[in-house]
Order: C-alpha cells, then sequence, then structure tokens
C-alpha cells in the first residue's frame, strides 16, 4: 500500500482506531451519521409532517389473513364482553332493570319469531364468550413462546374458530 | 429477433420437458417469420399501481391507481420483471427501488396482492381476468409511486445498537469462541434482510411506528441479545423496558405471515418477552444498588 493511501485510510479512522487494541471505545463516527437515532427519528417526522406526503393505504388494502383477523375479533368480543360486564353489573343496582331483561326475554320467546331466529340471537350472545375464551387460551400458549410456527397458528386459529361455533352452539342448546 | 427467442424461452419455462423439444423447434420457426407477436397469441394482464407524484400539479396532486397491460409471453415470470417492462416499454416515470433481483437485498419489498412480499420473488398470478394490485409498503409516509420513506425503519433498527459490544477490553482484537450450539441459536435470525415487510404487515407498527420498534427490529435486537459473545445483554433488555418499545406487539402474527424470507419474527418477540419478564422479576428479586 503506498504512503499516500496509509495517511489517508489513518486520517480517515480519526482519533479512535479500531486498529489500536488500546483503544476500547465502540467505534460510532460513522461516515454519513446526522446524529443519534433519536435525532435521526425526530427528523424523520418533522420532515414528513411538513410535507405533502400520502400515507400509503393501509387496512384499505391489506388482505383480511387468518392472523389479523382472529386478532380483531379477539379485541371486538373482549370489547363485547367488557360491556355485557358492565351492563350485568348495571341491572344489578338499576332498580328493575332485571326484570325488564326477563321480560325482554320472555317476550321474545313468546312472539312469532322462529326457533331459528331465537336461535341465531342466542348464538349472537354466547360466540362472543367461546371464541373470546378458546382464543385467550391461544393466546396464554403463545405466551409460552410455543405454537409459533406459522402452521401452527393456522392449525390453532382454525381450530378455535370450529371450536368456539360448537362450544357455542352446545351452550345455546342446552342452556334452556 | 431477439425478443422471439427470449418468448421460447419463458415458454420452455412453463412447459414439459417432453413438450420443450418440440416447442423449441416450432417456435424458432416461427419466431422468425411472426416478427411480432399477434392479437390472439398475446396473453394480457392488467397490473394496477398505485401513483404518486411529489411535483404533480392541481388535480394530479392526490395518489391514483394507473392500469397497465402487460403481455406474460413477453415477460418474466416474476412481478418485479413485469414492473421493469412497464418502466421500459410504456411508462418510464414508474418508480420503484429494486437491486439484486433474486430476493436478497429486501429493495422491492411492496404490497402485491394484498400482502407484502419482494417483487423479485413474487410469481405473476397468470388468471387474466383478475388484476393484480401493487401498492407501497402500508402505513408508510410515500417518496414517489412505490417508494417509501424508510428513514424510521433505519434509526429504529440503529436504536438497538446491531453490533457485538463487550465490556472486556482483553477481548479485542481476539477471535470470539462459539459453540456449535451457541452459533443455531443465531438461525432463522441472521438471515434477516431488512425488507419491512412484517413490520409494515403489522397493525401495531402502523398505529404506532413512532414508539413501537415493529418486528423486524425486535426480531435483531433479541438476535444480538441471545448472541454468546455479546457481553451487553442487561442493556439490551433494558432498553425495551417500557410501554411501547416492545409491549405494543398484541401477537397479531402477521409479520411472520408476510416474511419473504420464511423468518419467524412473531416468535423471536414471544421469547424476547419471556426474557424481559425473567429479567424484571430478577431485578425486584435482588435490586441492585444504584451504580456510582
Amino acid at each position: 500500500m503506498s504512503i499516500i493511501t496509509r495517511v489517508a485510510l489513518r486520517k480517515s479512522y480519526g482519533v479512535c482506531n479500531p486498529m489500536n487494541p488500546a483503544c476500547s471505545q465502540v467505534y460510532n463516527s460513522a461516515l454519513k451519521s446526522t446524529g443519534s437515532a433519536q435525532q435521526q427519528m425526530d427528523e424523520f417526522w418533522a420532515k414528513n409532517k411538513e410535507t405533502n406526503r400520502p400515507m400509503s393505504p393501509h387496512l384499505t388494502i391489506y388482505k383480511p389473513q387468518l392472523t389479523s383477523m382472529l386478532s380483531i375479533t379477539h379485541r371486538a368480543t373482549g370489547m363485547m364482553l367488557a360491556g355485557a360486564t358492565c351492563a350485568f353489573a348495571a341491572a344489578t343496582v338499576i332498580p328493575g332493570a332485571a326484570e325488564c331483561a326477563l321480560q325482554t326475554a320472555n317476550y321474545l320467546h313468546g312472539s312469532m319469531l322462529g326457533s331459528l331466529v331465537l336461535f341465531d340471537i342466542k348464538m349472537c350472545l354466547a360466540w362472543p364468550l367461546t371464541f373470546h375464551v378458546c382464543n385467550g387460551v391461544r393466546h396464554l400458549i403463545w405466551d409460552s413462546a410455543s405454537g409459533l410456527s406459522l402452521s401452527s397458528v393456522y392449525t390453532t386459529g382454525w381450530a378455535v374458530l370450529l371450536s368456539s361455533l360448537v362450544l357455542a352452539a352446545l351452550f345455546t342448546l342446552v342452556m334452556q | 429477433m431477439s425478443s422471439g427467442l427470449r418468448i421460447s424461452r419463458t415458454v420452455l419455462r412453463s412447459s414439459s420437458p417432453v413438450l420443450s423439444l418440440l416447442t423449441t423447434q416450432t417456435l424458432r420457426c416461427s419466431a422468425t417469420a411472426a416478427a411480432q407477436t399477434t392479437e390472439q397469441n398475446q396473453r394480457l394482464k392488467t397490473f394496477s399501481i398505485y401513483r404518486w407524484n411529489p411535483e404533480a400539479e392541481g388535480d394530479m396532486k392526490l395518489p391514483v391507481m394507473h392500469k397497465y397491460q402487460v403481455d406474460l409471453n413477453d415477460c418474466g415470470p416474476m412481478v418485479l420483471d413485469a414492473l421493469i417492462k412497464i418502466k421500459n416499454e410504456q411508462d418510464p416515470t414508474l418508480t420503484f427501488r429494486r437491486s439484486c433481483r433474486e430476493g436478497i437485498c429486501g429493495s422491492c419489498a411492496m404490497n402485491i396482492g394484498g400482502t407484502n412480499t419482494l417483487a423479485c420473488l413474487a410469481r405473476i398470478d397468470t388468471n387474466l381476468s383478475k388484476k393484480t394490485k401493487i401498492y407501497p409498503l402500508p402505513h408508510m409516509y410515500v417518496v414517489k409511486d412505490l417508494v417509501p420513506d424508510m428513514n424510521n425503519f433505519y434509526a429504529q433498527y440503529r436504536s438497538i445498537e446491531p453490533f457485538l459490544k463487550q465490556k472486556d477490553a482483553s477481548k479485542l482484537g481476539k477471535e470470539n469462541f462459539q459453540s456449535v450450539a451457541d452459533r443455531q441459536k443465531l438461525d432463522g435470525l441472521y438471515e434477516c434482510i431488512l425488507c419491512a415487510c412484517c413490520s409494515t404487515s403489522c397493525p401495531s407498527y402502523w398505529w404506532s411506528s413512532d414508539k413501537y420498534l415493529g418486528p423486524a427490529v425486535l426480531m435483531q435486537a433479541y438476535r444480538w441479545i441471545i448472541d454468546s459473545r455479546d457481553e451487553y445483554q442487561k442493556e439490551r433488555l433494558d432498553r425495551m423496558n417500557d410501554p411501547f418499545s416492545l409491549y405494543k406487539c398484541h401477537t397479531i402474527m402477521n409479520c411472520t405471515k408476510a416474511c419473504p424470507k420464511g423468518l419467524n419474527p412473531g416468535l423471536a418477540i414471544a421469547e424476547l418477552k419471556k426474557m424481559l419478564a425473567s429479567h424484571n422479576s430478577a431485578e425486584v428479586a435482588s435490586p441492585k444498588p444504584a451504580a456510582q
């Protein structure tokens, strides 16, 4: 290597030469750094907020997959169950609310609605619970880092969907 | 003409070996005879591609979808081949990133047919009645057409310090020995090409890309934490000890589904959560006195 190249190289390394064993500092003066990682992130947000760049589409274009659909259903059923629990709690304290609920149920049973419609209504109440419980078990298994291969995710996903429907039907038909 | 020979090669790729001999003969003859494919021979596939020009004026300021028709008889099998063909022959202003054309550089990551993949690895769906929709990576600021602003993603990667760090100064300059078992722990992690397909498929990353690191970066954080040669395990875990960096992952698992290299970021994140849980409980059990 020529003397000129060696001098140029030594100059470009600066004070902290990783070849020098005495220098134990992390070599962090990268060639094109514009500050720390946090600074780069801040610059990114500042720059993009002031330009008129559009955000690329996401929800409207991303293919619905079992992974994302079961996940959002878990969240939605969770919210439904929370709402139902609040309603149940309200029914215990608000005078006359419990009787009102019972009267509505009796009315529906005595009405002209066929048994299939009634079954569907009851399924709508039972399925969020069974789905959330079954998928919840799947989440607990995931928390131990097992069953997270793509094939397992899909197999358990279909299993949860099927078992939740079966259990909901069971509850609806058995609990009369 | 050279394009005639190119036609024969692309058709050969899809035909069986028995027929290939026959087709070679007939096509070589017809190629010279028919310099251009007739209307009937063309297999036209429609591509609907997201376009946006930062220098657009007036009513062109909003993003639009442009339709292009490509003759699959005269095109390579992958979506990137179609994009390059469109750029060469129909619309030179079509802008996209690309480099290796073999699925190793990660430049051509985009949303094809609703899922994030590498254009060079995504085979064109030969069903001509369906159009292939091509969008840039979801929920990213668009620089132009299919090019997203990746700087936040890179800055997040930089923030996890993806390099070997050792405290023992005497090790500098010496080879770091690693057992076969320890090296095997890195398999399935080091192969990441940082294409950002996984992170941009994660709805949680869509909503919190400022504070949530995303599956790609988290998998690399895990890669450095479990590297037996690295000595900053505790500090690397502490970097993740806030409500957003790691814990905005809700195990949606879109990431593993999207990875074009077949890696599993979701699993890496689950392992990270386990490590952080035991790390935190150890801290609670035996809290170290405040240093210096």
